[in-house]
């Protein structure tokens, strides 16, 4: 913000400073709006592509070429598509909750550091800032299905309070670690306290199991497949969105994807070593390549995504929750003891397998505690 | 950057022993204790819980030798004052938890005990600490751990209203209790009880301290059950299971007032007031007169009127704090010493009559006064006991509650030796004590004179005689040879 | 500043106001989060962010989202139940008594002296770093008693909500 505060200054000082002063706030705002919104629109586009050539099909393939421009006019159409409010619906709830999905998506953004130099605003507790704002969505997506007056919407919604709260949980267990590690709850700071060889985070064994932890609980967190269980299409038709049509949904839809991106993006900062890369010190277009960097990084976590989405099966709401309490959770307790003995091990290399064994220990614990419990059979009875 | 942990370790070996001891007890119950009767299971986790209790005295014996000592980051302290009341509160709940080995609790025993447990250390803690914040968090481990418990007849829906009440109450107070703190600590910049003194003593009053004190009173006021903060306290004795009960009257009391003891005399002792007759000035001695006034009051003559026996002595314990009150409105240390003896015998005393309504109610078939009819036909021994305690609370000599209440009325006469300005205080609670013959009368006369509808026998164990014995053999030593303990708590009050 | 302090306070009391006055149980919720996000905003305008963000974490991300759970597992769910509304017919002694006690604090705040500057002990490694370092040195005995204050509250909370087991 300073940086372009300056800029302006130096290249037309006749700018009055009051303008100056919104230009170099609204700058930085704009454009990464402008980008993200770009990458959602081909992330939508992507996806469907990935999951068509997954299910041995072509997916889109008709507006423009291969189908670039279906985003585009999938926008169109919800745009001129009738706006349907139910009538026992609450309206003032029923029109804020598709807003209100958005904006704490867009507000996580705020903190990514796209590129060296470059994140909207540095603050010093950026992480914590990412994960506060990010729980907001839930209260959008309960406001959404509450006030639809509908059992099903209801139902997503209660579903989605549930899995947020518990996945919040190991996400931000895992997080500290980093935090541990890094030293720092800025953003930037997290990003630099992964250079040098193989200094990304990820490359350890605490940072390897935080990473699993804290990816599968954000995917967990912005409800994709397979813990898209508040809007399961075979259970509860569409869940939580199930009442709202035209441009609203197509919020839902927006406020979804850019979760998804900008979890990516802070789970790009905080494992995989943000816009760090070979190149991205360089003087005069480090800014590029490391954008560059960050961006192709992002993307292997949405291909990811995607992946998983395309091959795995919906888990059921006990296995969900199960999951979360008690295996992410106490591994996610005990990969902080195994950082605890990194952080104190006398050489490197002794920390590394320390914490190592520790990690294994746990995981096949914990697995072997989780696995073998079987529930009665239910049965069920139809009353006519 | 680094701490010496050592002294702070050392400081807190019995509550570090309290907890360890409260997680066995869950585990213990966990493993072992599913597959027994649960009659079995609380023999089994009570006596893991006394044994637990005996090793966390034995940490206390170490520290004897430290005086006054503050230590690193100055959130505990410990001298022998505290050793004392730490000791004090490790036998209440000792006792409570003998009470308890025999009384239907429910199935989730574990649970039960590790509550118990859970409710001691917070107390011990409050007793250990001369800091808001710590007070503050003690206090909330104390409240929580009460509240459960006042929950646990689960199947009795007087129990969960009880705890609703209790609750909603507890957590109103604490929230006005932290309000308090927050101004206290803007206006002095110190959370520690004594800083806080020496900071207000430079600064002289100031009406925003007003503000701070007032809401300190009424979130402490509300542990102790004073008028008007007294409101949960007939409903939660009456729905909570009787060693609860007995919990609730005795050891948090004795914690609280304790705090409120330490609050008012050394970080508040320049805005004590004055509750002279006539010369009322404002600051907590006047405010703690009114209360207790109207604590007194409200609970003799509300007592009256009860026909459960679990009410009655709610409301007699209500009577009580207006008279333990009385002896802090004399803010010397002549009525400090007072509070503290005051407060020691009372809860041995209420400890013990808990204990004999546990033992008796449950097997009596209810706990109202009709069922209490010839109790010294069908239980001899403890309605003995009964007796003692009833008539200490009376305040009949020999028993300690007599001398308890003498020092007590003593200490607010002699405050002021020339104006006699608290003897209207002193008048009302030597009536207020007459009134509450009567009624500890009425009880004695269900037990002794009206005759039972049934005269069968009840049969109690041994370990439960004993333990309510030894309350009973506490309160008559107690008023036979108040002067070594009234000594030594003197000694050590004038070094607070 | 003062612009942004006027309507951050305006939207803090206006939730405020909106959660104790409004009739539906959700609604009401609803504008409790509101005044949460006002109360967060004053901390950021203090420059406080660090307990901004606690405020958002705890007090949106768990409190109003276990107040919600609270309403879902009522019957009550719609929050349209229940006839009148949340004010009862002596609403006028209550705004009577809030008012008299809100004007009495602030005169007594204006006449009192605040300590104006209370031990602040950032240093140049943040905020953050610091009151973490005090947890551990300091604060250690609270920060413990936390620790097994949340035990026993959590104890305390299955065995009230647990069913009761059959008596053998």
């Amino acid at each position: 913000m300073d940086a372009i505060y300056k800029l302006i200054q130096h290249y037309a000082p006749k700018i009055p400073d009051l303008l100056a002063l919104a230009l170099a706030v609204l700058l930085p705002i704009a454009i990464v709006m402008g980008v993200f919104l770009t990458v959602f629109a081909l992330l939508t586009w992507v996806e469907r592509k990935a999951l068509g050539r997954i299910q041995n099909r072509r997916g889109p393939n008709r507006v423009g070429p291969v189908g670039l421009f279906q985003p585009v006019a999938d926008g169109l159409k919800l745009l001129t598509k009738e706006d349907i409010v139910p009538a026992a619906a609450d309206k003032v709830v029923h029109f804020l909750a598709p807003v209100l999905t958005v904006v704490p998506a867009f507000m996580v953004l705020a903190v990514v550091p796209v590129a060296k130099g470059f994140v909207p605003v540095d603050l010093n507790i950026g992480v914590l800032f990412a994960l506060a704002v990010s729980t907001g969505s839930v209260l959008a997506l309960f406001m959404a299905g509450w006030a639809s007056r509908n059992k099903f919407s209801l139902l997503g919604a209660m579903r989605s309070v549930a899995q947020v709260v518990s996945y919040e949980v190991p996400m931000v267990m895992a997080a500290v670690v980093i935090l541990m590690a890094a030293g720092t709850l800025s953003s930037v700071g997290i990003v630099e306290a992964q250079r040098g060889l193989a200094g990304w985070f990820v490359f350890k064994p605490w940072g390897l199991v935080a990473f699993v932890i804290f990816q599968l609980c954000a995917m967990a967190e912005v409800a994709r497949t397979p813990f898209d269980l508040p809007e399961a299409e075979s259970e509860i038709v569409a869940g939580y969105h199930t009442e709202y049509s035209g441009f609203k949904f197509a919020l839902f839809q927006m406020g979804e994807y850019v979760a998804a991106i900008t979890m990516g993006g802070i789970t790009v900062t905080m494992f995989l070593g943000g816009y760090l890369g070979p190149g991205s010190d360089l003087p005069k277009i480090g800014w590029l390549v490391s954008a560059g960097w960050f961006f192709a990084k992002l993307g292997i976590i949405v291909v990811i995504n995607i992946w998983a989405r395309g091959t795995w099966p919906r888990v059921r709401v006990d296995q969900l929750l199960g999951f979360a309490w008690k295996l992410l959770l106490p591994l996610a307790l005990v990969n902080i003891v195994a950082m605890a003995i990194w952080h104190f091990a006398s050489n490197k290399l002794v920390g590394w397998g320390a914490s190592a064994v520790v990690l294994a220990v746990a995981i096949v614990a914990l697995v072997k505690i989780n696995t073998g419990q079987t529930f009665e059979k239910r049965s069920y009875r139809f009353i006519s | 950057m680094s701490v010496a942990y050592a002294p702070i370790v050392r400081a807190l070996g019995s509550e570090t022993a309290l907890v360890l001891v409260a997680l066995a007890v869950l585990t213990l119950d966990f493993i072992i204790g599913r597959k027994r009767e649960v009659a079995k299971r609380r023999e089994l986790v009570g006596a893991v819980a006394l044994f637990g209790l005996a090793l966390s005295a034995v940490p206390l014996v170490g520290q004897v030798g430290m005086t006054n000592v503050l230590l690193p980051g100055e959130t505990l302290v410990v001298n022998p004052l505290v050793i004392i009341f730490k000791f004090v509160l490790i036998v209440l709940t000792a006792v409570t938890v003998l009470i308890s080995i025999d009384h239907d609790i429910g199935t989730h025993v574990g649970e039960y005990f590790a509550m118990l447990l859970f409710g001691a250390i917070g107390m011990l803690l409050l007793v250990g600490t001369e800091e808001f914040l710590t007070i503050f968090v003690a206090l909330e481990l104390t409240s929580i751990s009460l509240y459960v418990l006042t929950a646990f007849h689960k199947n009795s829906l007087r129990s969960q209203e009880a705890a609703l009440k209790y609750f909603l109450f507890g957590a109103i107070a604490t929230a006005f209790l932290l309000f308090g703190l927050s101004y206290i600590y803007g206006l002095t910049g110190a959370t520690n009880l004594r800083d806080i003194g020496a900071a207000l003593a430079k600064k002289g009053t100031d009406p925003l301290l007003g503000v701070g004190l007032l809401c300190v009173l009424v979130g402490l006021g509300f542990k102790v059950a004073m008028v008007p903060f007294h409101l949960w306290a007939p409903d939660a004795y009456e729905g909570a299971p009787t060693p609860v009960t007995a919990f609730i009257a005795t050891g948090s009391k004795v914690a609280s007032f304790f705090v409120l003891v330490k609050v008012l005399m050394v970080a508040f002792a320049g805005a004590v007031g004055s509750a002279y007759w006539g010369a009322f000035e404002s600051g907590w001695a006047m405010v703690l007169g009114l209360t207790a006034t109207a604590s007194m009051v409200l609970g003799n003559c509300a007592a009256i009127v009860q026909r459960n026996v679990k009410r009655l002595l709610a409301y007699s314990s209500i009577a009580h704090a207006g008279y333990i009150l009385v002896g802090l409105v004399a803010a010397s240390s002549t009525g400090a010493t007072a509070v503290l003896f005051y407060v020691i015998v009372y809860a041995i005393t209420n400890l013990g009559a808990f204990g004999v309504v546990a033992a008796l109610a449950s097997r009596a078939g209810g706990d109202d006064l009709e069922h209490f009819n010839g109790m010294a036909k069908r239980a001899p021994f403890l309605s003995l006991l009964m007796l003692v305690f009833v008539l200490s609370l009376a305040g009949i000599p020999p028993l300690g509650g007599f001398f308890g209440k003498f020092y007590l009325f003593a200490a607010a006469v002699e405050c002021d030796a020339e104006m006699f300005g608290l003897l209207w205080l002193v008048a009302l609670g030597i009536v207020m004590s007459a009134v509450s013959l009567y009624y500890y009368l009425v009880l004695m006369k269900h037990m002794y004179v009206l005759p039972a509808k049934d005269e069968t026998r009840i049969a109690t164990p041994g370990h439960l005689k004993m333990a309510l014995a030894f309350c009973a053999a506490g309160v008559v030593l107690l008023g036979v040879f108040p002067e070594p303990i009234l000594a030594l708590l003197k000694a050590l009050v004038v070094r607070l | 500043m003062t612009i942004v302090f006027l309507t951050l306070s305006a939207i803090t009391v206006l939730g405020a106001l909106l959660a104790v006055t409004l009739r539906n149980l959700v609604h009401c919720l609803l504008a409790l989060v509101l005044f949460f996000m006002g109360i967060a905003g004053h901390f950021f305008l203090l420059k406080a962010d660090f307990l901004g963000a606690v405020q958002i974490l705890i007090y949106i991300g768990a409190v109003a989202v276990l107040i919600l759970f609270a309403i879902m597992l009522t019957r009550n769910i719609s929050g349209t139940e229940g006839g009148r509304g949340s004010l009862g017919g002596a609403w006028w002694l209550g705004v009577g008594i809030a008012t008299t006690l809100a004007g009495a604090m602030c005169v007594f705040v204006r006449r009192s002296d605040l300590v104006s500057k209370l031990p602040y002990g950032a240093t140049e490694e943040g905020v953050v770093k610091e009151i973490g370092k005090l947890l551990v040195t300091d604060w250690v005995v609270p920060l413990e008693i936390m620790a097994v204050l949340l035990t026993a509250a959590l104890i305390g909370a299955v065995v009230i909500a647990l069913e009761e087991e059959k008596k053998r």
